[in-house]
């Protein structure tokens, strides 16, 4: 069978349209329907914690928020162990560098002079 | 108004969403039987014929219970994205020779890449969206796996998509690079060099990207209770098993298409080619499966130590190779 050719602009049209029609259909499918004719709440239920935090069964205020930067960081420096430290040094050593103070003077100049017409 | 129809039918019923939902409860079914037989049990037995339905039994259970949210967890945001990451996913799906009526492009691959992202970044997001300090530290974990699987995966997906672009004029495209696929095998001993390289280290990130074990450490149950999944319940979680599910369906199938022939035999018979690519599929699926079964899980950082010595040399290296045969 013979396909649809499309231009490349046309083909992310097509995509972009379908998959938000094919979402949209899946939420008003699988979660609005269940959710008005068999996830409603039960009016008369009493309900002191259905909204609040509940962690290991207890009741808590305020949930801990762990820094995720911070972990993703720390599993990456230590798959990287030695070569992490040596990278950041070197990559500080790099940015303290006369040669990058040079780079931005001269990136600066371009910048003037394409503002400036020169 | 012809092409409006057939792209309609294609994403809604096949091998769009109906097809896909189908295609879902199969692989499941399949999965968690294998799984049962590797560990010595029966897995589902008791709705549908051989336990069939069960899948669909447990989706629909998550989808008629209350979806409850706590004052710090967002309500909407997570949905809209979840349900449009699975749409992307099964609109991908056209773009393959499983559509009656592919619809491709030239350098269509690179906006699949970026499309392919969308799924693992609203896996995260729906986790994130229910605050809990397990689900946190399983976010974190499955980001850092991202961070170091996800280029790897789509490096490796390259190396087909450009040695066929050079001789076959595939046009960096996933549908015209699957037509061609088996002949890229045998074009020239370094093009073989290169698939085989780009093979292995493509199947390494398939693993990582999908979460097999070894690279389960996201999830990790016996660690951090559930990990990304601790504080998910109702219908979100069966809208994050649905995308992951869909993930699983889809992410192999591409797989096929590029390493393993694609339709070939059945070049020129559609239906044919159809039918081989899923026994293709099955067959990648079953390999998932048993090593899921059998391999222990790795720490988060031996886990992306393992991507960067084994996987990284071997996709970089056949990338060198395709782009200078």
């Amino acid at each position: 069978m013979h396909g649809f050719e499309l231009e490349l602009h046309e083909y992310i049209y097509v995509l972009v349209g379908l998959s938000g029609l094919l979402g949209l259909i899946i939420y008003v499918m699988f979660y609005d329907l269940f959710q008005r004719f068999g996830g409603r709440r039960v009016v008369d239920e009493i309900d002191d914690v259905g909204a609040s935090p509940v962690m290991s069964g207890l009741y808590v205020s305020r949930p801990s928020f762990p820094s995720i930067k911070k972990i993703v960081v720390d599993i990456l420096n230590r798959s990287w162990k030695n070569v992490s430290s040596v990278l950041e040094k070197s990559a500080w050593s790099i940015f303290r560098d006369w040669y990058v103070i040079g780079y931005l003077i001269l990136a600066l100049i371009v910048l003037l002079s394409l503002i400036m017409g020169w | 108004m012809g092409f409006i129809i057939k792209l309609l039918f294609e994403a809604l019923i096949y091998p769009g969403l109906l097809t896909m939902v189908i295609l879902v409860i199969v692989t499941q079914w399949y999965l968690r039987k294998l799984a049962g037989r590797i560990q010595y049990r029966r897995g589902p037995t008791y709705t549908g014929p051989a336990g069939f339905l069960q899948p669909l039994a447990d989706f629909l259970k998550l989808l008629s219970k209350e979806d409850i949210v706590n004052k710090y967890g967002l309500k909407y945001s997570p949905l809209v994205l979840i349900v449009l990451a699975i749409g992307v996913l099964i609109t991908i799906t056209l773009s393959t020779p499983l559509a009656p009526y592919p619809v491709y492009a030239s350098y269509d691959f690179i906006v699949i890449i970026y499309l392919l992202m969308l799924s693992p970044l609203a896996l995260a997001y729906l986790s994130l969206s229910n605050p809990n300090p397990y689900a946190s530290i399983g976010v974190s974990r499955y980001l850092a796996l991202l961070i170091t699987a996800d280029p790897l995966y789509m490096i490796t997906y390259l190396v087909p998509i450009i040695i066929a672009s050079k001789y076959y004029d595939a046009i960096y495209s996933l549908y015209k690079t699957s037509l061609v696929s088996h002949l890229i095998w045998t074009y020239s001993l370094s093009s073989t060099i290169a698939m085989t390289i780009g093979a292995i280290a493509g199947f390494i990130g398939l693993m990582a990207v999908l979460m097999v074990k070894p690279f389960d450490f996201p999830e990790a149950e016996s660690e951090i209770y559930w990990g990304m999944f601790t504080e998910l319940g109702g219908p979100r979680l069966a809208m994050g098993f649905f995308l992951k599910f869909v993930e699983k369906i889809v992410f192999p199938i591409i797989y096929v298409l590029l390493f393993l022939g694609g339709t070939w035999p059945f070049t020129d018979n559609w239906l044919l080619g159809v039918i081989i690519i899923f026994i293709k599929y099955f067959i990648v699926l079953t390999i998932l499966s048993i090593l899921e079964n059998s391999l222990p899980r790795y720490r988060p950082d031996q886990g992306i130590v393992f991507l960067w010595k084994y996987g990284y040399p071997l996709a970089i290296l056949s990338l060198i190779i395709s782009i200078y045969i």
